[in-house]
């Protein structure tokens, strides 16, 4: 019999599977999506910076199979937020992998807000440091506001852009300290995989492999003995009789047959949609509302991060050539003494004016306007268009901050089932509702007044700042399986192991319990190590 | 454009030239030579075809426009190439009617005329629209992508490492020039 069955290849699966196949256990993963040919990412690229290819599209997202509903303050983009493939999410992530504080692990105990976590940063720290070296992180020591660390980061930090010390200057000025940020990003070979050689387009899809993803580990995985089965979106899982153990996963093939694979233990790894929404479609007598429910806590505290960006024209030209990915940061207002404001982390964009390909094939049209009036003026090529790109070129340039906020974990934020619609398999497809709640909402107004500062230092004009109550989302997915120690609250416990059944595991930003504001994936990662420690202690 | 490119894309595409790999990743570089073969589905005279195309819609002090199109062919995978063939086809009929000859036998004035009268400027690039949604997607688009995507076009308008071109990481560190 097969040891463990995985549901998911992303990074938190491929992990899983690569821990336990490399101790010798038999593996199987269980992917909804394909396998991507790495051959292929030169034409995705190509989708990518095409202007009539929207970026969503380039990972074959959307359709019968990734039908959904959204319901709640927000129209949420489900299928622009997560990638379903060998590789997951992280083919199309950023690649910034920050560590959480020590905060974030005791909101309840500093305070009084949310639940803490049944383990703290010492706890997961062993963690951190393997998910750094597996996954590869390139950073530096001069961030003075994170938390403790024990070893230089893996590779060394990106070089800061132009337009960072234009940042640092001015945030000098208000007194806020910058400094360079950790990312799952190449800076020099390693793990046999090419530094990065800038072509700028890390989201969605880095062709050169020098920005981590899943698939690195999911091929480490299979090298290791485990196999790989895409295409084959799990329905549900079964139990035994008595409720205790989880017997199989019941799948479709490629081909459309249905399938059952039995294993000893079982792993969920969908992230914080699909994991929930699994747990809910296996409903059982013994389990009316959801499989490892008794709690009622699936696909509830969904989290997201929500930010607001502000942008504003400079006289001092930025940088002149694009990168995909931002180097400096400012943490310095993420940790608090008090409740308010919540934490808060500051990126500074490394924003190009504009895309040059973009422009270039809509015949040098800036706008949607001039898109429009093609239908009478018609679009430009040849010398025409290269005069019209160098004309471009001269106009004033954006500078941009994003501020990613803090969002409390909410009874009422949720993932649900939408009985009202299908997937292509008759499935009910997953709801999400949520709203970022007020504290969320006056930290980003709070952050708006920060925002405006640094612009206002850089002179900026013409200053664009988002709208706290129409905030924008990182496509981070948390909450909906949350960790902790009590079964009538809870859905797994410390050990990412569900307490209603002694042989399901879910390793998943679902599991968080409060969400701070940084990047998740790091803590993902970190937390699958943990969970494979488990499952191999148990097998 | 030179006329000399025409015959440095057939013979490219042949096989017989480098290519501008050595800027590519390795790993990108391995894989792309493994799994997509030379674009053997083009034949000479839609090779033409779009060489003459280039010829309108890139700018007329280009000189390295034949290697553009070889590297832009060269990662097309076989069912974008198929696409790019039916577009080259179509291209080719429409001369055919208006003219009485081949696209790559027009004069570059009755080529753009062609193009416009056809549309192709005031239309939306569709992978699967119209004959001049077609054109414009596959053939003109493409053909901007290559050269805007590369230093040899990006640098006409002031950008040495442009997105889509594996120059390096270390460019956005620099400066604007003076």
């Amino acid at each position: 019999m097969t040891d463990v069955c995985i549901v998911g290849a992303g990074v938190a699966g491929g992990l899983v599977a690569n821990e336990l196949a490399g101790r010798g256990y038999d593996v199987v993963i269980l992917e909804a999506g394909e396998r991507f040919s790495r051959a292929n990412r030169l034409p995705r690229m190509e989708d990518a910076l095409r202007p009539s290819d929207p970026g969503n599209n380039v990972w074959g997202m959307g359709g019968g199979r990734d039908a959904y509903t959204s319901s709640g303050e927000f129209d949420y983009p489900l299928n622009e937020t997560r990638v379903k493939g060998v590789g997951g999410t992280t083919l199309h992530w950023l690649g910034i992998t920050p560590r959480l504080h020590e905060k974030d692990f005791e909101m309840n105990t500093r305070y009084g807000l949310a639940d803490d976590w049944p383990i703290g940063y010492e706890t997961l720290r062993p963690y951190y440091v393997e998910a750094e070296r597996q996954l590869g992180v390139a950073g530096a020591r001069d961030n003075p506001f994170a938390p403790p660390r024990e070893t230089d980061f893996p590779m060394d930090a990106f070089p800061q852009s132009h337009s960072d010390s234009l940042f640092e200057r001015a945030c000098e000025e208000l007194d806020i300290q910058t400094h360079t940020v950790p990312q799952a990003r190449n800076s020099e070979v390693y793990d046999g995989r090419s530094p990065c050689v800038g072509y700028s387009t890390c989201i969605p899809v880095c062709p050169s492999g020098a920005k981590y993803s899943g698939d690195v580990h999911i091929r480490k995985a299979e090298a290791n003995g485990a196999r790989v089965i895409d295409q084959a979106p799990v329905q549900r899982l079964e139990h035994d009789d008595a409720g205790e153990s989880i017997t199989a996963a019941v799948y479709t093939t490629a081909t459309g047959e249905r399938s059952r694979m039995t294993a000893r233990h079982f792993v969920i790894a969908a992230g914080a949609v699909e994991t929930a929404r699994l747990l809910l479609l296996s409903e059982s007598e013994r389990y009316p509302n959801g499989l490892a429910n008794s709690s009622g806590a699936v696909g509830r505290y969904f989290m997201e991060h929500p930010g607001i960006e502000a942008s504003g024209l400079v006289d001092e030209p930025p940088n002149p050539n694009p990168i995909g990915f931002h180097t400096t940061e400012t943490h310095q207002f993420y940790d608090h003494e008090t409740a308010f404001p919540g934490s808060l982390k500051l990126e500074f964009k490394n924003a190009n004016p504009h895309s040059l390909p973009d422009m270039a094939l809509r015949g040098g049209d800036g706008s949607l306007r001039e898109d429009v009036l093609d239908v009478a003026t018609g679009d430009a090529w040849g010398d025409e268009l290269v005069g019209i790109l160098q004309e471009a070129g001269k106009e004033k340039t954006r500078l941009a901050v994003l501020a990613s906020a803090e969002q409390l974990p909410l009874w009422e934020n949720t993932v649900s089932l939408d009985h009202s619609k299908t997937d292509d398999l008759g499935n009910p497809v997953p709801d999400v509702s949520f709203s970022v709640g007020e504290r969320a909402r006056r930290t980003l107004e709070y952050a708006e007044g920060i925002l405006r500062d640094i612009m206002s230092e850089l002179g900026a004009t013409e200053v664009s700042v988002d709208s706290a109550h129409d905030p924008r989302h990182a496509s981070h997915h948390m909450g909906t399986t949350r960790m902790g120690t009590d079964p009538d609250a809870s859905v797994v416990d410390r050990r990412l192991r569900t307490h209603d059944l002694s042989n399901l595991t879910i390793a998943s930003g679902s599991v968080f319990v409060t969400a701070g504001a940084m990047n998740p994936t790091l803590t993902i990662a970190a937390l699958s190590l943990k969970a494979a420690e488990h499952i191999a202690a148990d097998l | 454009m030179e006329l000399t490119r025409r015959r440095a894309v057939t013979t490219i595409l042949a096989g017989g030239l480098g290519t501008s790999a050595g800027v590519w990743s390795l790993s990108t570089l391995s894989e792309a030579t493994e799994e997509s073969e030379a674009p053997s589905e083009l034949t000479d005279s839609e090779l033409e075809l779009i060489e003459s195309l280039a010829e309108i819609v890139y700018p007329s002090e280009l000189s390295t426009g034949a290697v553009l199109v070889e590297s832009y062919l060269r990662y097309q995978p076989p069912d974008r190439l198929r696409e790019i063939r039916n577009a080259s086809r179509s291209l080719d009929i429409s001369a055919r009617r208006r003219y009485g000859a081949p696209f790559a036998t027009l004069t570059a004035s009755e080529s753009e005329t062609l193009l416009r009268e056809m549309g192709v400027d005031r239309a939306a690039p569709d992978r699967d629209g119209t004959v001049p949604e077609r054109v414009r997607h596959y053939l003109v688009n493409g053909l901007l992508y290559a050269l805007f995507t590369d230093p040899a076009g990006s640098r006409l308008v002031g950008i040495d490492n442009p997105r889509g071109y594996p120059g390096g990481y270390e460019s956005y560190a620099e400066p604007p020039r003076e």
